[in-house]
């Protein structure tokens, strides 16, 4: 029993400074910088985060231009994150009026570019979605390897060109331009609504087009509803008050229920010629 | 070890171990009743990460459902990947009209993967466990060695952690160039690093002291309790779907299978923490073999796809479009043990039932049983021994 | 008469004007003793977590605090200083003096150190809201991070610091030492009790169960010192260790006999747990008990918690280096460093003793990032079941060596002779009082490896061995 007992105590302070001279091994080759024990941890503003292989699975993109809006994608999609348009060019070639992919859905899971049948579709290395804002403007961390997919490099360029300038130094072009792409609130509008954006008087017309279509649908299931109720308090024995007030979403109410606001965390992405 | 939890006055303390507590895991709640230290009643209380993944599986057509078995179990997507689809195709394969094999290639890689897989999840298993006794080192430096498979899987598919990279009758993409390199590679580092690992936590006495004689479950008890896996194997019952029901190209490889043998000697049992826990180790020995002896059998790319020998995915495109009726249960060996999908193909696009058996789930149900008169303290490396991920118990 | 009582009896006499009454000894005691003190002590376990986190990194594969750097409170001390200037003068200032290359190059390495971490935490801590739970006993929880730090720090009264440095002269300064860390206990115990947390309760009460029964081993180690020396005076007991020569080395306690080295690491060991560090953790144990007794702490109370943890740790270490280590003397030589003047004498006698006990720290931080967390009845066998045989075994070993020796007879506080029972042994005494017990240790050591040393060949396997 005695000698059962010592070994226990050797054994626990032989493992013990097994252990520390592991570790001991770590601290050093830690401050080394290389082996086994060497810092992994990327200090990863600064250090731009590594993209590694070149079959990425970020930001998900369509290229409109290609899109024949088969909706293969839309099909093999397991959230439903796709909403398209599509209408019959001057080639009488399909094409996308409105390509939107809800980025707030998507899982990145890949099922529609593998169903993509032209290649429109594809996932870059993009992963940082999240705008940076500096204190003036809000703006989107590219890495090499990384492509931007809102804009061609050229426009990036452009924009980090000209925003950078004073604006009184601006042509009156590029101020145009610049216009075009930065909302009031001084973002980029190019950066919130994907690849091939609406001008804003173009994303105004859909808005106003897809309001009043849904407004003249809830117009016409309301005053559905109404008929229904004048023909059931039409049936109905006493005159004197209906057993429940009158629904407030009766023709007389202009708007019954304000349109949602569009999702602002989805940027649309929408082929439309600028 | 057991002790008894009765008090004088019958007095006891309930405290509530979750759902968000340090050791949990993710969200598991375990309602304790414990004499001071002593756990006299030991209940976990599930459903805080349900997300009805089996009902979305019944609503998605089959190929769809594939990146949800990613979500099933995270720790080891491939491998939830490779298990649904290997169902799916057995089931395919039920219909006479269907004449698809998989290409021996694509079944090559998958093995790979999930064993690769297996590796980064016990990884995560052990590290987490020795955390739980309070050792943090070895849990980042498994994390860190994790992030070798990680790279490898990210060139391999573009993801680190659900990578829906298995599909039904293939996989996705083919190896990229190097990637057999980067694996050797890998496994020739992560060996050694291992050895390290095993000096600085599994033979050290402290933690071989607290995982000794807890919570020992005892063969007949496994098999019983409906245990499967590392834990089944920790009891000592030796039994491996990887082996005795071979999927993919297991068969020729002569899968070796660990099983508990008390390794923590004259303190410890079969079938305790300390086993379960060794067991996962030895299987990330035989996994690390098994990568190498598969890239023995990796046959060459080919040009088509569709090459019963070199392509990467068989032809289901159309039997997905009109499956047959029926029905079918495959297992296969998950890290967490086996994982089992049950389908029901009632002719349509998506199928009628999905219903997916998880190791996480009966070691979970195992926990009222053993945990009982054990200390507070190991109630946690208890948890850490079944080694249950959340999401895998709630689906 | 030491320099400090001196010191106390001249600033109250200077303060009094005369006979000092007690308030001018007060005033005097706090401006002479404590506050030099707690400038000596709480800035070294402060900066004791930045360097506990940069350890742990280290091991961890991990950075650490690396980009906090000093530039921030400079500048505000520029903001200070400057305060007559427009802010833009300020900053040029600041900036020039930023750009000057020695100041540039420590505020850099200031900045990979994360030394800013210092005063980023302590602003963090200061600002947080101080919390009192709904079912907290708030007299007791708002009392006890007080009670924590006061019994970390008041030992240190009676830790020489220098060969006039002691700031309490006793006789009984080793027991007064051991008695008062003693308030820990009942600070832990008031922290989990007043909480109101489940967990906090069963925090504090792991924490009574553990430190009440380390004090037994910490006693019987102290004793064994105690016992060679003859006498209870830490002061004394360190000038017991002087050695005369170049080789003082020699005269150090651990060095005397092998039961004296073996009660310095039961001492260690039982401080570890004393100090609530790792393996012996069981009283915060993040994983069981989310934080234990400093579960329901926020802000500056946590913050004292955190503090009397890291002073305890500078305590076990001075205690260590007192007791077995030789105290503040050098060793190569104690002579010349006497010789010198005193403004350079005391502070390499301060300096060595921080050197011994920023070992003992450093130990105990690397200790903590290598090993898990014992469970209560392990802690409670250690305790009991090794570490108290150990010191009984030892305490018997001294004293037949004293008896060898001729026994002993108290060294004077500061009376710098070779102790009675070094000087009779004799280096031949010496070197079969070393012989004799490890021989019989060793012989014992490789028996019982031979009956219970197999390992599991699978175990061998997985550490790289042949199986």
């Amino acid at each position: 029993m005695i000698l059962a007992w010592i070994h226990d105590v050797v054994e626990a302070v032989q493992s013990c400074v097994t252990g520390m001279r592991t570790t001991g091994r770590f601290l050093v080759e830690n401050l080394k910088g290389e082996g086994g024990g060497a810092a992994v941890t990327r200090q990863y503003p600064e250090q731009p985060a590594e993209v590694v292989g070149d079959r990425q699975r970020g930001h998900l993109v369509n290229d409109t231009k290609r899109c024949i809006v088969c909706h293969a994608c839309d099909t093999a999609c397991p959230v439903d994150c796709f909403k398209m348009d599509g209408e019959r060019d001057a080639d009488n070639k399909m094409r996308a009026s409105r390509f939107d992919i809800d980025l707030s859905k998507c899982i990145y899971c890949g099922l529609c570019v593998r169903a993509c049948p032209t290649d429109s579709l594809s996932m870059t290395a993009t992963f940082e979605m999240a705008p940076q804002h500096d204190g003036k403007r809000f703006l989107f961390r590219r890495n090499s390897k990384q492509v931007d997919v809102r804009l061609d490099l050229h426009d990036v360029e452009r924009l980090e060109r000209l925003v950078a300038m004073p604006r009184s130094g601006l042509s009156d072009a590029d101020r145009a331009w610049l216009d075009e792409r930065i909302d009031e609130r001084g973002q980029h509008l190019i950066g919130m609504y994907g690849l091939g954006y609406y001008t804003p008087e173009m994303k105004a017309e859909a808005d106003a087009q897809r309001e009043a279509k849904k407004k003249a649908k809830d117009a016409a299931a309301a005053a559905a509803k109404a008929k229904a109720a004048a023909a059931a308090a039409a049936a109905g024995p006493t005159p004197a008050r209906p057993a429940a007030p009158a629904p407030p979403s009766a023709p007389a109410s202009p708007a019954p229920t304000p349109p949602p606001p569009a999702p602002k965390a989805a940027p649309d992405t929408t082929g439309g010629t600028p | 070890m057991t002790l008894d939890a009765s008090t004088p006055n019958g007095e006891r303390m309930t405290l509530n171990m979750g759902p968000h507590h340090p050791a949990t895991h993710g969200v598991l709640r375990i309602v304790v009743e414990s004499d001071g230290e002593v756990v006299a009643t030991c209940t976990p209380d599930h459903g805080y990460l349900h997300r009805s993944i089996e009902k979305i599986g019944e609503c998605v057509e089959w190929p769809m459902f594939v990146p949800y078995t990613d979500r099933v179990d995270y720790v080891c997507a491939m491998n939830a990947n490779l298990a649904y689809c290997v169902a799916a195709e057995k089931l395919l394969q039920t219909d006479p009209a269907a004449t698809f094999t998989v290409p021996r290639r694509a079944e090559c890689i998958r093995v790979l993967v999930a064993e690769l897989n297996r590796i980064s999840s016990h990884l995560v298993a052990v590290g987490a466990m020795a955390m739980d006794v309070g050792a943090y080192t070895p849990f980042l430096h498994g994390i860190a060695q994790r992030e070798g498979v990680n790279d490898i899987f990210e060139k391999l598919c573009g993801q680190r952690l659900t990578y829906n990279y298995v599909t039904i009758g293939g996989v996705a993409f083919d190896l990229y160039d190097g990637a057999i390199d980067d694996i050797r590679r890998f496994l020739d580092q992560f060996e050694r690093e291992m050895v390290r690992f095993n000096k600085l936590v599994t033979t050290n006495t402290i933690f071989r002291d607290r995982c000794a004689g807890v919570a020992t479950v005892s063969a007949k008890e496994a098999v019983a309790w409906g245990l499967v896996g590392p834990n089944l194997r920790g009891s000592g019952v030796d039994f491996d779907v990887r082996r005795d029901e071979p999927y993919c190209v297991y068969g020729e490889l002569g899968v070796q299978v660990p099983v508990g043998q008390a390794f923590a000697g004259r303190k410890g049992q079969v079938g305790d923490a300390y086993d379960r826990y060794v067991v996962r180790l030895l299987e990330i020995q035989e996994s690390i073999r098994l990568c190498r002896e598969v890239l023995k059998l990796l046959p060459p790319s080919a040009e088509k796809p569709n090459d019963p020998i070199g392509g990467i995915q068989a032809d289901v495109g159309k039997l997905l479009k009109k499956p047959g009726k029926g029905e079918i249960h495959v297992r296969t060996e998950a890290p967490r043990g086996e994982m089992g999908y049950f389908l029901v193909s009632d002719g349509t696009k998506s199928l009628f039932r999905v219903r997916c058996r998880t190791g996480s789930f009966t070691a979970a149900g195992i926990f009222h049983h053993v945990m009982r008169g054990i200390f507070l303290a190991d109630v946690v490396a208890v948890i850490g021994s079944f080694d249950v991920v959340v999401p895998e118990i709630d689906r | 008469m030491s320099g400090f009582g001196y010191a106390v009896d001249t600033f109250a006499a200077w303060l009094a004007g005369g006979e000092p009454g007690w308030l001018a000894v007060s005033v005097a005691v706090l401006a002479v003793w404590v506050l030099p003190l707690m400038l000596l002590v709480f800035p070294v376990a402060a900066l004791g977590q930045i360097l506990e986190r940069k350890i742990a990194a280290a091991i961890q594969r991990r950075v650490g605090p690396n980009s906090a750097g000093l530039d921030g409170p400079l500048r505000f001390g520029f903001r200070l200083m400057l305060f007559f200037l427009p802010r833009e003068r300020q900053d040029r200032v600041f900036k020039a003096f930023c750009n000057f290359p020695p100041v540039r190059s420590i505020l850099l390495v200031s900045r990979r150190l994360g030394l800013g971490q210092l005063a980023a935490d302590g602003i963090k801590m200061l600002g947080k809201e101080d919390i009192v739970p709904a079912g907290a006993d708030g007299m007791v929880f708002r009392l006890a991070p007080y009670l924590a730090l006061a019994g970390a720090f008041l030992p240190f009264c009676v830790v020489p610091f220098g060969q006039h440095l002691v700031m309490l002269e006793t006789e009984v300064s080793a027991l007064f030492a051991v008695a008062v860390s003693g308030i820990v206990v009942v600070a832990l115990k008031m922290a989990g009790w007043g909480s109101g947390s489940k967990w906090s309760l069963l925090g504090g009460m792991r924490a009574v169960a553990q430190l009440v029964s380390y004090e037994i081993p910490i006693g019987l180690a102290v004793g064994g010192a105690v016992l060679w020396s003859g006498s209870m005076d830490l002061h004394a007991i360190v000038g017991q260790q002087y050695e005369p020569g170049v080789f003082s080395l020699l005269g150090w306690n651990a060095l005397q006999t092998p039961f004296l080295a073996v009660l310095m690491v039961v001492f260690f060991v039982a401080g570890l747990a004393e100090c609530q560090r790792s393996p012996f953790d069981m009283a915060e144990a993040e994983s069981e008990l989310v934080s234990g007794f400093n579960t329901e702490y926020s802000g500056l109370r946590w913050g004292l918690f955190a503090m009397a943890e890291y002073t305890e740790m500078l305590l076990v270490g001075a205690l260590l280096a007192t007791l077995f280590l030789g105290g503040y003397q050098s060793p190569i030589g104690e002579e010349w460093i006497c010789s010198l003047a005193p403004w350079l004498e005391v502070p390499i006698h301060v300096a060595l003793l921080g050197a011994k006990v920023v070992a003992v720290y450093l130990l105990m931080m690397w200790i903590r990032w290598t090993l898990p967390r014992y469970r209560v009845d392990q802690v409670m066998r250690l305790a009991w079941l090794v570490l108290v045989p150990l010191c009984l075994v030892s305490l018997f070993g001294i004293a037949l060596t004293l008896l060898a020796a001729g026994g002993t007879e108290p060294g004077e506080p500061f009376g710098r002779v070779a102790a009675r029972p070094r000087a009779a042994l004799g280096w031949l005494g010496h070197l079969v009082g070393w012989a004799i017990p490890v021989a019989v240790g060793a012989w014992l050591v490789v028996m019982a490896k031979k009956k219970h040393g197999q390992v599991h060949p699978a175990l061998q396997r997985l550490t790289g061995g042949r199986s």
